[in-house]
């Protein structure tokens, strides 16, 4: 079992993570969690307060839409799905990401190997 | 399950009853009873469910703060500052209304389009926001767009580009790329320095539309160049997700020079294939 992570670190990559969720389809709160948890094979679990202050941080943002939708039990729920903006940001954060690790990689594994 | 509403109204208690709260308290319980029954589902007990869905709930304070409230601030906020920021969202929605209703009306090919173009161009820059791209060559230059709702469409010839851009006017309804199409016929007589189209969410398809610069790329579909002769050109092909065949093989992505390397075509799909025949 590895060390937890921390989640004030893992808390600034919450949104790529639900718009890389959003990419393969809409989905709504409950649901987008439940998939990070399995992606992350349960190392991270999102909190419910996390996930609605990045859902509404990026709506506003333009990066994701919500809608309503009636599920098939006849529940009403907000659905979101992902903007091309958002696909655009999600690309961006990706080559961000390779960037961090490479130069991080540098120092955390094997410093000056 | 009253344990959680009456959870979520202690924490919404102490806010102003604004719209974006009161869909913050909303969506927050829809997920916590998502999560309640799914615990119940699995064989948990009423009591024990309620109790892990709320100590799993997170920190409220998060969400007072994406709602620009900070708690200890929020009963304080002088009446002066909410009628202000009121008016100041209703005039911000009036300008969107403007803007959004202005732009649909002004907008002369939001239907479908089938136009010849007679003014002279040396480069082609189509870009497209849900619609598949269609790049061919013909006799004379046409511009042709099956019509979708919420969508902009326009065309020009400017300093010698002749620019195509389908954009979305609204955040509502379509979204798929189904059934969309830009389609644009450029002769075979025309000499082009460049020829740029990207779509977003559709395919990009170029059939025999040569170039000395050729830019396609999508987001999320297929890119596909068939017909051009690339015996001396520099092949840049990339993929995020996708694969890329060259001429009926698989090959990875990067650069490819053939010859004098002169020509240069960059494909790009970041969840589709790229597909490059030549000719």
């Amino acid at each position: 079992m590895p060390d937890e992570i921390s989640s004030d670190y893992i808390r600034g990559y919450i949104d790529p993570m639900i718009l890389c969720v959003l990419l393969q389809g809409p989905s709504y709160g409950y649901e987008v969690s439940k998939r990070i948890r399995q992606i992350s094979g349960g190392l991270y679990a999102v909190k419910e307060t996390t996930l609605y202050s990045a859902f509404a941080r990026l709506e506003k943002g333009g990066l994701v839409e919500s809608f309503p939708q009636v599920a098939e039990n006849g529940k009403r729920r907000t659905y979101y799905r992902i903007t091309p903006a958002g696909i655009e940001h999600y690309q961006a954060r990706c080559r961000e990401w390779q960037l961090t690790k490479d130069v991080v990689g540098r120092f955390m594994e094997g410093c000056g190997a | 399950m009253d344990d959680i509403r009456d959870y979520l109204g202690s924490v919404f208690s102490k806010l102003p009853q604004t719209p974006e709260a009161h869909r913050a308290k909303d969506e927050l319980g829809q997920m916590m009873e998502d999560k309640y029954a799914e615990l119940l589902a699995q064989g948990m007990s009423e009591k024990d469910a309620a109790e892990a869905t709320i100590a799993e709930f997170g920190n409220p304070d998060e969400v007072l703060e994406s709602l620009g409230v900070k708690p200890q601030q929020g009963r304080k906020r002088h009446p002066g500052c909410v009628i202000a920021a009121v008016l100041g969202v209703i005039a911000l929605c009036c300008v969107c209304w403007v803007v959004f209703w202005g732009r649909a009306e002004a907008d002369p090919h939001a239907g479908s389009v089938d136009a010849t173009i007679a003014e002279d161009f040396s480069s082609v820059d189509v870009h497209a926001a849900c619609a598949d791209v269609v790049l061919k060559s013909g006799d004379v230059t046409q511009v042709s767009y099956s019509g979708a709702a919420n969508t902009s469409f326009e065309y020009e010839v400017q300093d010698g580009v002749l620019r195509v851009t389908q954009q979305q006017t609204s955040n509502v309804g379509v979204q798929a790329s189904d059934g969309i199409v830009i389609t644009v016929v450029v002769p075979t007589t025309v000499e082009l320095a460049s020829v740029g189209a990207t779509s977003d969410l559709g395919s990009v398809d170029l059939q025999g539309v040569e170039a000395a610069r050729t830019d396609v790329s999508s987001q999320m579909g297929d890119v596909s160049v068939s017909g051009v002769d690339l015996s001396s050109a520099t092949l840049e092909l990339f993929v995020d997700m996708g694969q890329i065949t060259l001429d009926g093989s698989a090959v990875s992505p990067g650069t490819v020079v053939r010859g004098t390397g002169e020509k240069v075509l960059a494909a790009s799909a970041q969840m589709g294939d790229v597909n490059v025949t030549a000719l």
